[in-house]
């Protein structure tokens, strides 16, 4: 089950962090982990389950390692996924804000 | 998936690329109807910039309405999201959101399932 690959690699809110990051531009790890709290065999073990789960690829430049979003759709829906799950229960507390101002 | 069921509310992925939420509200059907449906209530809680057009794609009115969203980041994926508004048990309104997405470039990697089921739920409305 792909997209039970992707919410799993997701879940873990590292991971999530680092899939955002890359979702802003191609990076390598050092660059990741820039302003995280987070050792190197740490990252290397978080980009090999995202990159498991077909949602970031890497890419050598000679001695460096690039990594970035997979182009591929599962990776766009991945994050479209979890934008959303975020979005509505978010829009409901407005929802329910405004109910309670209209005159049943 | 297994469903989650958290409090009143419910989160179930049905496909890949379908996000349905339950959510049982206070307040009777026919003010949700309103609050989902006059735009001038709709802007309160969802904002206009999210939808890509102010007019419903479909509707039936009080039970069920779908507007086109899109997204504002790149690559600016197009979905729908559609709203059913059914009477709870307790006086109030179950409202269903399904929220599924409908961009022509995602075809190839979209499950058989997911497009015949999102393509007969959005024709029916």
């Amino acid at each position: 089950m792909i997209q039970t690959d992707i919410f799993k690699a997701l879940a873990d809110p590292t991971r999530c962090v680092i899939f955002e990051k890359l979702a802003d531009g191609a990076m390598n790890a050092s660059a990741l982990r820039e302003g995280m709290a987070i050792s190197q065999p740490a990252m290397s073990q978080h980009l090999s389950v995202l990159r498991n789960a077909r949602l970031v690829r890497e890419q050598r430049q000679g001695r460096f390692v690039n990594y970035e979003v997979d182009p591929d759709g599962l990776a766009l829906i991945a994050g479209w996924l979890t934008k959303y799950r975020a979005y509505w229960p978010a829009r409901i507390d407005g929802l329910k804000a405004l109910l309670k101002d209209i005159d049943p | 998936m297994n469903d989650t069921v958290i409090e009143s509310e419910t989160v179930i992925e049905r496909q890949a690329t379908d996000l349905v939420f339950e959510y049982d509200l206070d307040a009777p059907p026919e003010t949700v109807w309103r609050a989902i449906s006059i735009p001038a209530f709709r802007d309160r809680w969802l904002p206009k910039g999210d939808l890509a057009q102010a007019e419903p794609v479909a509707s039936k009115p009080g039970e069920e309405i779908a507007y086109a969203m899109r997204d504002h980041a790149p690559p600016f994926l197009e979905s729908v999201v559609t709203f059913q508004v059914t009477p709870n048990a307790v006086g109030g309104a179950r409202l269903r959101i399904i929220h599924g997405l409908v961009d022509a470039r995602l075809e190839r990697h979209r499950p058989r399932a997911a497009n015949s089921n999102g393509a007969c739920l959005m024709l029916a409305a």
